[in-house]
């Protein structure tokens, strides 16, 4: 599985959303991408990729494509 | 005659309960790495036991500091909350920083921990007798995997993250199930008698009504 699709696949798994939904999904956008939703989205994240985001980065990853930008400061390459 | 004693937590709002007889100690949650230690020193109690209502940081950052000071100390809890303490994502301890955030606490510094894993553990009710009063320990998940209510004489419950005033249970954080919280925590949950008194993990302890028991839904 490519990074991107397992990127994908955590979107699809914890927000329960459909593919078509992701390019403009946004943080609070959705019911289930709150504040406790984003916590656990994020724990996945980081075990997904074997990283381990700041602080700072995880407050500041507000969407789908905001999230790509991120990652890529950790070496995961989508 | 025991006295309940309670610290908390300024950062993360945690109770840590100490229940003392004479010049020894019960404690459970211990939620900072100085607070219930001071507590204990300025009353000269020695703790004989250290209880966790469940592996959320904010219940055990105090943890191994406790341990260290009080070697002879046992530690009890849940198998469940044995092993998320040991995980920093169960025991939220790698997103503290970001939920203070969220709570209007912004720039907490909040490291990522782990502790070493309790002495003893269990997997179902379990009942222990300590200097003449009775706790009964029970594993109800939902919040998390290793969440336990602790009954202490029939008429004071230690609820960690279940029952807190004006909060709705979570069900949604890591390690978190709505299903297994309905099928088991909430039916044991409303089946509690009013008039016991609540000591929840924030928030101050209460007496459990038939009103409070509405406004949860049991």
């Amino acid at each position: 599985m490519s990074n991107l699709e397992k990127y994908d696949k955590l979107f699809l798994s914890s927000f329960r959303v459909k593919p078509e939904d992701l390019p403009t999904l946004t943080y609070r956008g959705i019911p289930a991408w709150d504040s406790v939703g984003h916590m656990e989205f994020m724990s996945e994240m980081e075990e997904t990729f074997k990283i381990s985001l700041s602080t700072l980065d995880v407050l500041d990853f507000s969407s789908y494509e905001k999230g790509k930008e991120i990652l890529a400061k950790y070496g995961v390459t989508l | 005659m025991m006295d309940i004693l309670r610290w908390t937590d300024p950062l993360a709002e945690g109770n840590c309960y100490v229940c003392a007889e004479g010049d020894r100690a019960v404690v459970i949650d211990p939620c900072h790495p100085e607070g219930p230690a001071s507590l204990l020193e300025e009353r000269g109690l020695v703790p004989e036991w250290i209880l966790l209502t469940h592996e959320h940081c904010d219940h055990m950052l105090g943890l191994e500091p406790l341990r260290h000071k009080y070697p002879e100390a046992i530690v009890l809890c849940s198998a469940p909350c044995d092993a998320g303490m040991q995980n920093k994502y169960l025991n939220m301890s790698a997103m503290m920083e970001v939920y203070l955030t969220f709570k209007g606490k912004p720039g907490a510094h909040y490291p990522p921990l782990v502790c070493s894993p309790a002495d003893q553990t269990f997997a179902e009710e379990h009942t222990m007798t300590w200097r003449g009063h009775t706790l009964r320990l029970t594993p109800l998940p939902g919040h998390t995997p290793g969440s336990t209510c602790i009954l202490l004489d029939r008429d004071t419950l230690f609820t960690g993250d279940y029952l807190i005033p004006g909060e709705a249970v979570i069900t949604r954080l890591p390690g978190g199930n709505t299903e297994i919280y309905e099928r088991v925590a909430r039916p044991w949950l409303s089946a509690l008698p009013p008039g016991l008194r609540i000591c929840p993990g924030h928030g101050e302890p209460y007496a459990l009504t038939q009103e409070v028991k509405d406004t949860y839904g049991l």
